[in-house]
């Protein structure tokens, strides 16, 4: 802690101490004094009338429990902070809560722990949600440094003390705290009174109250599969009644929280490898798809993979769920098919029978391809070329390429820019001839889309089918399309095309460039280079491609072009050729042998004319690119 | 370049010099006078601010150190964040020494972008430079109202004059009838500058800054531009030149004509509706661009659907450049782009996705699933 | 606290009591019982919300608690329309412990309000205080006022936590949320729903969806605003959602419809609402009928079984599950009948009356002009449906689905739980003379004068009270229905000003808060 010196202590060290304080001051004393004044001061700002002061000072409640010492920590800082806890504001309860989560060492480590306790569960009462989130973050931190008699002595009572109080935002917290004891109690009995604390809550009439069970309930049961031997039937009843209190609950928003809870039972019993209540799990599923409120429909179709993921085991189990597959596909609400969509290849890659696949889901999956909600079509887009996998050559030809196909040709262009992104897996199993006489038309399509953002994304696809496509393909099919964007109307457009052309560079290599783009670059007529936004827009392409051509393409072919419009007539030009110099420059002087004359003879010299332009801005942009290069030619 | 049929241009909202609640589309709201209250004399009163008081005699030389100082504010001003009072304070003392030093007729070469009405939809103009490219690599035009009526008056007129006293030669303000004390006070660059300041200080510095703001400019003496239109008293470009502009926006003559007339399908002169200025005809603007020698008159000040309208068959063109004006009017935004060859292009843009702004949305939020 | 006692009488009047010129800013334009009836709230048109709190349990008498501004008028200057501070509507949030919440709403923002005792604390003791000033670290301050600096010296063990000695004990309240800029038109409605966790917000042509705990974004799940804004002909005039049902809620609208949606159909409720309509021969349309049809309030029982709406000159009662007719029809005010044209000219006839339960969903009240306002007692009769309420809406689910049967169950035998919103006591069901059928011409209601019995309340239709200075004089002239009748015929002279538009009945008893112009009059049967 560094007690910055005060400039007005007097050097001399006998100044006048008129304070009342008995001590002498001495030069020792006066450094003391120094160190502690921030101390001092951050005690007192805990109670300043300003709350921002308050929740600055909060924030370093570590400091002055280190400077206090564990015992005046317990002693003192403990009760003050319990007294705080009770009469603040929430921005500064919120920081205690979180502070306190960490204080195990500062209280003499954890013997004393349980200290901490009391002043948590009044800040796990708070009606701020937030406050109350991170109160029963820093009890289950706590939790792990309590010996097990700790945790039965005064952690277990604190969650009963919670789990029973009156107001609903106790119990809320409560709900959050079992995950810290479950695993750690091994006395059947005493679980047992656990889980029945835990029933209790889960028939609160509060639904925020039973929101919190069905959020925790699904981590309480993964800790149990952790510890498979620990769990008894016993145990498991109360478990399911719980479930049974979720399932059947009737606010909506309580009820959706046990698609998790039943995938979470179902990976305990597949763990323990009990098949005996698959069955009755699976009515559950079936029942929970079809619920007549779309939002737990929703969770079901959200969560359809994993959920099947736990049926996999037995066929039987899977067919039984592809009727409510299918139902999902054609909900009513838009939010369900939409979320069904994605799950499509995560659901097949379960049936093993590939007739299924053909006469049931793809059926399903043409309806979706042509949804009238464009979300729902771009939702399928994004996942469902994975499907291809799990069908043969013949069958992914006929059956799945002409839904493929329809699909590069949507309205949407989201639904086309989803299948482009995730072609590679299509392109490994049937090539790419088949795809390419529909690819080309959609992509050129995206690439006249009169919102430019939809340009901008296509362009960003370019590099990826590059590679996937490889060079071949991309000569014949996409150099044309990648130099006519460099003459868009819309700026953006024009700097993603040039940044396009150095990734392709970057993919297909310099001579590539040499040979496919920058001859082309080179040859545009003169009519063209009347035009001062082409002219800008050959001069920055050229510069973005020196750093990744070879450098005699850069001597040869760029420096003579990019110099000659040194004198151009619109200053802009001029000043940006200042600024393309300095990037030769640091390329050539990797050879420095070689090059270091042209650079004097040509470039130099030419920046130097740049210095003296009767333009300010050439001015300034010639003078900052002679004085890297100088520095460059200097190391 | 294809010949657009000329484009009706409805007001869907005016402003008016007496400013009357502008009729909308609010069911139970009836329209009710809220005349701007007057100025308490003293302290209000123009070149209080301070920012002109030691002005140069000559126009400011960029040295390293404020040309990295300008570098810091516009860096800082992108990311639509305003600047301290004290660096306003300074700003505007630099752009004094930069504006009071061009002519009322500001001479612009070609190529040059010629941009619209903004009003201080700073998220728009970042949308602008995304389509005309950023300054100084393009070169910009902006004939007026910077502020009002958006939400960040703010940053959106510390941002141009920041780049208009890094590159004087590569961007060009003028001002517009909302650059004027009377107008900032009801339509709510005043407002803005309370909340955000904390005091009036920032828009006293700024409407002292506008009075130096050149009114019009004309491009390689072929393009004459200005925010609202002709005068009756303005014959020829030189009366526009003898004009002394360095004064508030005043509520008439030919000053005041040059930011507030509108084109109008009627010949001659007419009374305009909002209280300032006058409706110009076709024969009033032939007869200017031919005495003058001119191709074309560019201005704003009107709202337009399409973000640009020609009228007087191709005489005059109307720029707005504040897509879905108010955040309601639906309608699209433009910018002129003037080639070597004075061959003229349009780009018309929609509006940014503003961040910030409390989504309503028809789709499902999450924490509703 | 029996139920069935209608005997009001005159308990208390707050607000300024001489009959100088009113302040627009004191206007009452809320109130709102609190879901225990322990608190009341109030709020006006200068944006200020008063809170009142029960001082007496036995019989009812509250006292100012305390009072803050909720709104200030703005200026948007993007469309250049002053926003009034007006309060439209405060709904309170379930109890917690220490503090209470309550939602207040203006034309444009909503406001969560946190109100709870908030102990003064002064520091009595701390560190740098003992008439010490100290050079504030690494700021010269060599002009220090007392003449050259003064140092105590510390030590560790001198450090002390600052000690507080209580000073004072004040009712605080501070907003902890707003939720602003999500209406282009003037809010008329908010409405907790049952999971106490979301609420609704409706203007004339959308309604909003927003999680408490999220300010800044809110779900548009009605949206009637045509594509074409000279095609509007009917705008949104009052929501609220079911007091149980979390997926149900209901909106009124200027042609006289209520729509009822389930949110359980659809994310969106635009469509696949279930419309409840009373068909009009089209022969009894005249210009009025147009505006006097226009329904200003809607409110469900506390039991979720009925509606009560109000439009200029009835309240309808209405089964949830009967959308083709009310139940009943109980004419207001009868004279204004032939001075339909006197209340076009002076505007009276766009008074937004409301229209509220009791507590055990038997009767309902609403107001009228000369400061009178109306009882119905036990004017709900369950009738002989019992059934649950049945959701008729697509057809092919199970009309009566387990889900709702045992709400209704849980109501019947749900004894009154600690959060006391719901009641045991179902309405006696006892058939009062009610002439059920809307179209009768005569008052349907028998009326005050005919009945000659003298006994107490329970057997009239209809009590008329009065709301200003003469409750407070003859509190004893008379028995309940002399002084209905009195103030039920106005001869000709009717004071439009004087109109009662906003009161809320005590949830668990009969006693009333009604808002007359600037004070709040409250009246018990206790």
């Amino acid at each position: 802690m560094s007690g910055a010196r005060s400039t007005t202590a007097g050097a001399v060290p006998s100044a006048a101490t008129t304070s009342t304080t008995s001590t002498t001051s001495n030069s020792k004393d006066s450094d003391s004094n120094e160190s502690l004044y921030p101390l001092a001061l951050l005690m007192d700002e805990l109670k300043h009338d300003d709350i921002a002061n308050r929740v600055e000072a909060m924030k370093k409640l570590d400091t002055i429990a280190l400077a206090l010492g564990p015992e005046r920590t317990r002693n003192e800082l403990i009760p003050f902070l319990t007294e705080v806890a009770q009469d603040d504001e929430d921005e500064v309860f919120a920081v205690l809560a979180e502070q306190l989560g960490k204080f195990v060492p500062y209280i003499g480590g954890p013997q004393y722990a349980t200290i901490l306790l009391p002043v948590l569960e009044i800040l796990a009462s708070a009606e701020e949600t937030l406050v109350r989130e991170k109160a029963v973050d820093s009890l289950n931190n706590v939790a792990q440094e309590l010996s097990q008699e700790q945790l039965f002595s005064d952690f277990v009572p604190l969650i009963e003390h919670l789990a029973t109080a009156d107001w609903f935002s106790s119990k809320v917290s409560a709900c959050g705290l079992f995950k810290s004891v479950i695993v750690r109690i091994k006395d059947d009995s005493l679980r047992k009174n656990i889980l029945a604390l835990y029933l209790q809550l889960a028939q609160d009439d509060t639904p925020m109250v039973k929101r919190a069970v069905g959020k925790n309930l699904p981590i309480l049961i993964d800790l149990l599969t952790q510890n498979l031997g620990l769990s008894t039937d016993e145990d498991w009843d109360y478990i399911s009644n719980i479930f049974q209190k979720i399932i059947n609950d009737n606010q909506d928003s309580v009820k959706f929280l046990a698609v998790d809870c039943l995938i979470s039972i179902l990976k305990f019993f597949n763990a323990k490898g009990d098949e005996s209540h698959t069955q009755d799990l699976l009515n559950s599923a079936v029942k929970l798809i079809g619920d007549e409120a779309w939002r737990v429909r929703y969770m079901a179709a959200d969560r359809f993979s994993d959920l099947a993921s736990q049926f996999s085991s037995n066929q039987a189990y899977i067919d039984e769920l592809v009727q409510p597959f299918l139902n999902l596909c054609e909900d009513n609400e838009g939010d369900v098919r939409e979320a069904v969509a994605k799950q499509v290849s995560g659901f097949a890659k379960f049936l093993n029978d590939p007739s299924i696949i053909l006469n049931k889901i793809l059926p399903a999956v043409q309806n979706l391809s042509m949804d009238e909600s464009e979300t729902v079509r771009s939702a399928l887009a994004s996942k469902i070329t994975n499907i291809v996998l799990l069908l043969n050559k013949d069958q992914v030809i006929n059956n799945f390429l002409p839904i493929l196909l329809n699909m590069l040709r949507d309205e949407f262009p989201d639904v086309r820019l989803n299948i482009i992104a995730s072609l590679k897996v299509v392109n490994d199993v049937i090539g790419i001839e088949l795809l390419s006489d529909s690819l080309l038309p959609a992509i050129t399509e995206l690439a006249k889309d009169v919102n430019w953002r939809v340009r901008m994304a296509i362009i960003e696809y370019i590099p990826i089918l590059a590679e996937q496509l490889g060079m071949q393909f991309f000569d014949q099919q996409l150099s044309d399309l990648c130099l006519s964007w460099l003459w868009d109307t819309v700026y953006s457009i024009r700097e993603a095309a040039v940044n396009n052309l150095k990734r392709l560079t970057e993919i297909f290599g310099s001579d590539w460039c040499r040979d496919e783009i920058i001859s082309r670059l080179l040859k545009f007529d003169l009519q063209l280079l009347e035009n001062f936004v082409s002219r800008f827009t050959i001069l920055s392409a050229l510069t973005t491609l020196v750093p990744v051509v070879s450098l005699d393409v850069v001597t040869e072919q760029l420096l003579p072009f990019i110099s000659h419009l040194a004198d151009d007539g619109v200053p802009n030009i001029r000043f940006n050729v200042a600024k393309s110099y300095a990037v030769i420059v640091k390329v050539l002087i990797k050879d420095e042998a070689k090059y270091d004359a042209l650079i004097k003879n040509t470039i130099l010299p030419s920046l130097q004319t740049l210095c003296q332009d009767e333009d300010v801005d050439v001015k300034y942009f010639a003078k900052k690119s002679l004085a890297e290069c100088q520095e460059l030619l200097k190391n | 370049m294809d010949t657009d049929l000329d484009v009706p241009m409805q007001d869907a909202v005016t402003e008016q010099l007496t400013p009357t609640v502008s009729e909308d589309m609010d069911l139970n709201n009836n329209s009710s006078d809220n005349n701007a209250e007057e100025f308490s004399v003293d302290d209000l009163k123009p070149g209080s601010s301070g920012i002109a008081d030691h002005k140069s005699s000559k126009p400011l030389e960029l040295n390293n150190t404020n040309i990295n100082q300008l570098d810091q504010w516009i860096e800082h001003l992108s990311k639509c964040e305003p600047l301290s009072e004290d660096d306003v304070a300074r700003l505007c003392k630099m752009a004094v020494d930069v504006l009071q030093f061009e002519e009322n007729v500001k001479p612009i070469n070609v190529p040059v972008t010629i941009c619209g009405d903004v009003h201080g939809q700073f998220h728009d103009l970042l949308e602008l430079f995304k389509i005309g490219g950023p300054c100084p690599d393009t070169n910009y035009l902006f004939m007026g109202d910077y502020v009002d009526r958006g939400y960040y008056s703010v940053e959106t007129v510390s941002y141009l004059v920041a780049m208009k006293v890094r590159y004087p030669h590569r961007i060009t303000i003028l001002r517009g009838n909302h650059e004027s004390r009377q107008i900032t006070q009801v339509y709510g660059f005043y407002d803005e500058c309370l909340r955000k300041y904390g005091s009036a200080n920032v828009w006293k510095m700024f409407t002292d800054l506008f009075d130096y703001f050149p009114i019009t400019a004309l491009v390689d003496n072929k393009i004459f531009c200005l925010h609202g239109g002709l005068s009756p008293m303005i014959e020829t470009i030189d009366q526009v030149r003898e004009l002394n502009r360095i004064q508030e926006v005043p509520h008439e003559g030919p000053m005041c004509d040059l930011l507030w007339s509108d084109p109008d399908d009627r010949g001659g002169w007419g009374i305009s509706p909002r209280g300032a200025g006058f409706t110009f005809g076709q024969d009033v603007s032939e007869q200017f661009n031919h005495t003058n020698d001119l191709s074309l008159i560019a201005r704003a000040h009107q709202l337009v659907m399409e973000g640009y309208a020609w009228s007087h068959q191709q005489n005059v063109v109307t720029i707005f450049s504040a897509p879905n004006y108010c955040y309601r009017c639906g309608n699209q935004a433009a910018i002129m782009e003037v080639d070597e060859n004075h061959n003229r292009q349009f780009l018309q843009y929609d509006p940014s996705v503003r961040p910030g702004e409390p989504s309503v949305s028809r789709k499902t939020p999450d924490y509703f699933l | 606290m029996a139920q069935n006692n209608f005997d009001f009488k005159f308990s208390q009047c707050f607000g300024d009591k001489a009959d100088i010129v009113v302040t627009e800013a004191d206007l009452i334009t809320a109130v709102e019982f609190d879901y225990t009836g322990n608190y009341l709230a109030t709020g006006d048109k200068g944006g200020r919300v008063v809170l009142f709190e029960r001082s007496n349990s036995r019989h009812c008498e509250y006292k100012f608690l305390t009072e803050f501004q909720s709104h200030d008028a703005e200026f948007d200057y993007l469309k250049s329309l002053e926003i009034e501070e007006k309060i439209n509507e405060i709904k309170w949030l379930r109890p917690t412990q220490r503090s209470h919440f309550l939602l207040s709403t203006n034309d444009k923002t909503i406001k969560l309000w946190k109100v709870y005792e908030k102990n003064i604390k002064l520091v009595s003791q701390n560190n740098l205080t003992e008439g010490v000033t100290f050079a504030k670290k690494g700021k010269p301050d060599n002009h220090n006022s007392r003449g050259g600096s003064v140092r105590a010296v510390l030590s560790l063990q001198s450090l002390k936590l600052p000690q507080l000695s209580q000073h004072d004990k004040i009712i605080a309240a501070t907003p902890k949320r707003i939720y602003s800029n999500a209406h282009t038109y003037h809010i008329n409605s908010i409405s907790l729903n049952s999971d106490q966790e979301t609420f609704l917000s409706a203007d004339d042509l959308r309604i909003n969806l927003w999680n408490l705990d999220i300010p800044d974004q809110s779900f548009n799940i009605v949206d009637i605003k045509p594509t074409n804004m000279e095609e509007l002909t009917e705008v949104i005039t009052s929501a609220e959602f079911h007091p149980q049902e979390c997926n149900l809620f209901m909106y009124s609208s200027s042609k006289g419809t209520i729509k009822l949606c389930d949110m359980r159909q659809n994310s969106l409720c635009d469509n696949k609402t279930k419309t409840f309509e009373e068909y009009l021969d089209p022969i009894n349309h005249n210009f009025f009928t147009e505006i006097t049809s226009s329904i200003s309030d809607i409110k469900f029982s506390p039991n979720g079984r009925y509606i009560a709406s109000r439009d200029y000159l009835t309240v309808k009662i209405w089964d949830v599950n009967m959308d083709n007719k009310p139940l009943k029809t109980i004419n207001i005010h009868e004279q204004l009948k032939e001075r339909l044209s006197d209340t076009y000219e002076n505007d009276a006839i766009f008074d937004k009356f409301e229209v509220n339960f009791s507590g055990d969903s038997s009767s309902v009240m609403t107001g009228s002009y000369n400061n009178n306002f109306m009882i119905y007692p036990n004017v709900v009769t369950s009738g002989d449906n019992d059934n649950g309420i049945v959701k008729t809406f697509d057809e092919h689910n199970a009309p009566n689905s387990n889900s709702n049967k045992n709400i209704h169950n849980s109501i019947q035998n749900k004894d009154s739980s600690s959060s006391g919103n719901s009641h045991k006591r179902r309405s006696n069901g006892r058939n009062t003379g009610m002439v059920g059928s809307s179209n009768s011409s005569r008052s349907s209601i028998a009326g005050g004068e005919g009945a000659n019995s003298e006994d107490s309340g329970t057997e009239m239709n209809e009590i008329v009270l009065q709301a200003d200075k003469t409750a407070f004089r003859n509190k004893r002239y008379g028995s309940l229905a002399q002084r209905s009748a009195r103030n039920k015929d106005w001869g000709d002279d009717i004071d439009f000003k004087k109109n009662i538009l906003h009161f809320s009945w005590h949830p668990r008893e009969n006693s009333i808060a009604v808002a007359a112009t600037n004070n709040l009059f409250i009246f018990s049967a206790l």
